[in-house]
């Protein structure tokens, strides 16, 4: 017969449910869910004791006219799987109550800021962001043998991370740059010009979004922006695939949204960011719970000996490192 | 069953196969929610039943599991949907490394798009293991009803993925 391919199905079945795990609740979910089911049959046999009665009580009066006892709803699962799909949209726009951490290797990036391809090389970094403070630390390439960070901390307020999702308007914002290789450290105080705030959908974004390192800063971050994509036809489902042994969904960018080649990959689950490659430059996200230690990472540390120097930032420019 | 005594029970039963459980119902479903949807309806049946249930609870979750899917459970719902595949052009231009994962990925769509029941008797068979007698025996149904349903499931299978089959796997179907 087909034992090849019986092995297949096999196989991909065991890949499929390879990641599962049972959710954290869900025998008190049931249980909470049984406890509906029998309010509401208890509800019901009262409506048809009510019913009845009241119907005896007509009958010997010699009333006419009692209405029908009200059927049960018969849509208890249909409610229980709504409840559901709003609680995991719910978990999912959550986003901005965890931290995110955002890694990105060595590479090569393609931008195209106008209409020529401009290849730059960008250095490996790892930023975490959170309410509106951000950290990042850039390992250039001469401090790589040391292994030795540039780290700078961005407190941009509590306004957004990316400012095209603002109002129009200045704000400020403060980066305290700690220099290794160096051995110095400045900070400085900056205004920063809000773009107009994006119209309707995702796709009406798609000029920023040919720029991967303003695209990539955390536009991409909101689940809700990633709905608002796949709505406007700026990103198409093209599959499940493994990112580093776990499962996510794969999105690619359409041209509505970008000139630029676009890949997202996010969890079936909850639809967070896993991976984004945007002309090259692929960043990985991990969504970290906003512990003691984890915003720990948000805080620049200056090391001791190191000289203060005059801030040596432009007066104004994009929030970030 | 009193209640603390059921939940107490369900958390030793979820906590002991939960996992095998959870897998089961997202295969037999088609998606994570879904399958996390029909594991919490088929506790709910298990705390209803409470201590009416004749064997274990176990074995009468496995079965409410499957016939609840075998029998279209939310057949109104999305879980039931038929989703495109994937056209095969996407790997033909595409020398995409991840060509082994996009073929597992294409055989797990094709199963979502098989009728509830076929896509329980291969479940059952290739994923559960059982034999044609257990699988007939947890549907409710012949063994020839199990034999046919997964010949025609495999069938179909083999049909839709076609494009995504490397070639020997093809080829069986010619022999």
């Amino acid at each position: 017969m087909s034992g090849d391919f019986e092995e297949l199905v096999r196989d991909s079945m065991e890949w499929f449910a390879a990641e599962v795990s049972v959710p954290s609740g869900l025998a008190g979910q049931a249980r909470r869910g049984r406890r509906r089911q029998r309010i509401r049959a208890q509800a019901m046999i009262a409506a048809v004791t009510a019913a009845v009665t009241a119907a005896a009580v007509i009958a010997v009066t010699g009333a006419a006219g009692s209405a029908p006892p009200r059927q049960a709803d018969g849509g208890g699962l249909r409610a229980q799987t709504a409840a559901y799909i709003i609680e995991r949209a719910q978990r999912a726009i959550s986003t901005r109550s965890l931290i995110m951490e955002i890694s990105s290797p060595e590479q090569v990036v393609t931008e195209v800021p106008y209409s020529k391809p401009v290849r730059t090389s960008v250095p490996r970094s790892i930023k975490w962001a959170y309410h509106g403070r951000s950290r990042t630390e850039v390992f250039a390439a001469y401090l790589r043998r040391q292994g030795q960070p540039r780290a700078a901390d961005t407190d941009i307020a509590d306004g957004p991370l990316w400012p095209g999702q603002a109002s129009p308007s200045l704000y400020r914002f403060t980066q305290t740059t700690v220099n290794y290789s160096d051995r110095t450290w400045s900070r400085g105080t900056q205004l920063t010009g809000l773009g107009a705030p994006p119209s309707g959908s995702a796709c009406a974004l798609v000029r920023s979004m040919n720029d991967p390192q303003v695209a990539g800063e955390s536009i991409f971050t909101s689940p809700a922006y990633i709905q608002s994509a796949l709505s406007c036809g700026g990103l198409s489902v093209t599959g499940r695939v493994e990112v580093d042994g776990a499962i996510a969904i794969r999105l690619t960018g359409t041209r509505r949204l970008t000139k630029m080649p676009l890949t997202m990959y996010v969890s079936p689950v909850t639809f967070f960011l896993i991976r984004v490659v945007i002309g090259g430059w692929r960043q990985d996200y991990r969504w970290l719970a906003p512990t003691a230690g984890n915003l720990a990472m948000l805080k620049v540390r200056i090391p001791a000996g190191f000289r203060r120097v005059k801030d040596a930032s432009p007066p104004s420019s994009e929030p970030g490192p | 069953m009193p209640d603390a005594e059921g939940a107490a029970d369900l958390e030793r039963l979820l906590a002991d196969r939960g996992e095998q459980l959870m897998r089961t119902a997202v295969l037999l479903t088609g998606s994570h929610q879904d399958g996390e949807d029909l594991l919490q309806a088929g506790l709910e049946r298990l705390l209803r039943r409470g201590r009416r249930i004749e064997g274990s609870p176990e074995g009468y979750l496995r079965r409410t599991l499957y016939n609840l899917a075998a029998d279209g459970w939310r057949r109104q719902g999305t879980w039931h949907r038929k989703l495109p595949v994937i056209g095969a052009s996407h790997l033909a231009g595409d020398p995409d490394v991840m060509a082994a994962v996009d073929l597992r990925d294409a055989l797990m769509r094709v199963l979502r798009m098989l009728p509830p029941q076929q896509r329980a008797v291969i479940v059952l068979r290739y994923w559960e293991q059982l034999t044609q007698a257990e699988t007939a025996a947890a549907l409710g149904c012949s063994e020839g009803t199990v034999k046919s349903a997964a010949s025609r499931g495999l069938q179909r299978m083999r049909d839709l993925a076609s494009p995504w089959l490397p070639v020997h796997v093809e080829q069986e179907k010619t022999t």
